[in-house]
């Protein structure tokens, strides 16, 4: 297989430099076969980055050439692979995962969630520079799960479970002044539905909270709990299932809310949002007393994110 | 009673700063929003203290943002807000590297300010109307510094 070697030699006198190569080589995850010389499997996206490197580190005063070199015999790649394996890192995230499981019920939710996001940014982070795929992946993605698994099922209780079936074509104009119905203590997916159906769905909608799902009034429609009209199927949030339905999947700036809400209700990839929407939603909701009120409140932030999504990025840097 | 004055459209540092002096310097603070060149004429003229414009105390120094300089300027020290200091700069500076949350701020404030005037009529209803935004980053901030 072949390899691209990075031989570089940095001005001694520069330490910026010197430390901004070293953070940049440290996140593509280089190899370091000895001062200076550096290797990574060779990929296009791997290419590009060391030219980048090259570039850096020639435009301030240094030396660097980038080889794409193959081992003589397959002793050399082997060795080589050998310095790209992951499984201490992956060992420390599993151990960590395990730690945070064990104190979730001592925790507050923000806590819980802060540490559960954390653990996926390290996860991130360590497979993107996991080019052979290391035998321990699988181990610290089950621990990973399993943490996920607990805390929904501690601060989330009747989170429902998605099924797979169909999602129908509906039409919003048989859906006027209805009741719909959902779990109390309302979180990401069901404050999106919430605003989404008030707005766009059904605007005379009224709305009844559920201490128990099993209360739900028969003429009422049901949305994100087992059995009810409107849940999760196909991987996709109750958000994004009524997007579907009522034909919402073509609007760009709803499919960026829905991006958002399903990264923090189902989770994977990263939503640059998502972690400031999810402050936000935490601060509102210790402030706010009942779930009407965290609807009222919550709908003006998503006509915002809604309004931000659906105009061109205004420029920014024009402040003094 | 102290005075404020900035330039006028605002969208994130003016309204960040002003719920800042409201909720923990000033409570009866007085913000007024002008066009751009008449705020240090106005400031002059009215003695008040102009903010997040070129060359004054209460404005970007490096890379730091206005809200960064009521907060050393009137010593906060409370560290949710500190904290909040980092997410408002680097969602007004436009450095997300600082802190996750910067992003998430800086689409909800351009949200908002988007709808001026179609929804809120100016600057001071603006400001009203994300009282609650930046309590409730606050509150998070609270929270997340305990």
């Amino acid at each position: 297989m072949n390899w691209l070697v990075l031989v570089s030699t940095l001005p001694g006198q520069n330490g910026a430099l010197r430390i901004r190569a070293w953070r940049a080589l440290k996140a593509l995850g280089v190899a370091t076969l000895r001062d200076g010389v550096y290797v990574l499997p060779e990929r296009p996206e791997l290419v590009d980055a060391l030219a980048a490197q090259q570039l850096d580190i020639a435009g301030s005063g240094g030396s660097a050439f980038v080889f794409s070199l193959t081992g003589q015999s397959e002793g050399d790649d082997s060795a080589l692979r050998a310095l790209f394996n992951r499984d201490a890192g992956y060992g420390d995230l599993a151990l960590s995962a395990e730690a945070e499981l064990s104190k979730l019920t001592g925790r507050s939710e923000v806590e819980a969630r802060r540490g559960l996001r954390r653990l996926r940014r390290e996860a991130a982070a360590i497979e993107a520079i996991d080019y052979f795929g290391s035998p321990s992946r699988d181990h610290a993605k089950l621990a990973l799960a399993a943490l996920e698994a607990a805390l929904q099922k501690t601060f989330s209780p009747d989170e429902p479970t998605a099924v797979d079936v169909a999602i129908p074509a509906l039409e919003a104009r048989d859906y006027r002044k209805r009741m719909w119905a959902t779990r109390s203590r309302l979180w990401v997916d069901r404050v999106a539905c919430v605003w989404l159906i008030g707005r766009f769905i059904d605007r005379k909608a009224s709305f009844v909270w559920l201490d128990d799902p099993a209360t739900c009034p028969a003429d009422a429609i049901g949305f994100d709990f087992d059995g009810a009209a409107f849940s999760h199927s196909n991987g996709l949030s109750t958000f994004e299932v009524l997007l579907e339905s009522f034909g919402f999947a073509g609007d760009p700036a709803l499919a960026r809310i829905a991006a958002i809400v399903h990264a923090l209700d189902i989770g994977g990839g990263t939503v640059p949002e998502a972690a400031g929407f999810e402050a936000m939603l935490l601060g509102l909701r210790d402030r706010c007393r009942s779930d009407d009120e965290l609807a009222a409140k919550t709908s003006d932030v998503f006509d915002s994110l809604h309004r931000a999504f659906g105009e061109p990025v205004p420029p920014r840097g024009t402040n003094p | 009673m102290t005075r404020f004055v900035t330039r006028k459209h605002a969208k994130l540092d003016r309204i960040a700063c002003p719920w800042l002096v409201h909720r923990f310097i000033d409570i009866n603070a007085e913000f007024v929003y002008v066009a751009p060149e008449l705020v240090l004429d106005f400031a002059m003229r009215e003695d008040a203290l102009p903010f997040d414009v070129p060359n004054v105390e209460l404005g970007h120094h490096g890379s730091q943002c206005s809200f960064d300089a009521f907060v050393r300027k009137y010593r906060v020290t409370d560290p949710a807000l500190l904290l909040m200091a980092e997410i408002v700069r680097g969602a007004d500076t436009g450095d997300m590297s600082i802190r996750p949350e910067s992003s998430g701020l800086y689409a909800i404030a351009a949200g908002f300010a988007s709808q001026r005037p179609a929804r809120y009529a100016n600057d001071h209803e603006l400001l009203a109307a994300q009282r609650t935004v930046y309590d409730a980053l606050y509150e998070y901030c609270r929270k997340s510094t305990a």
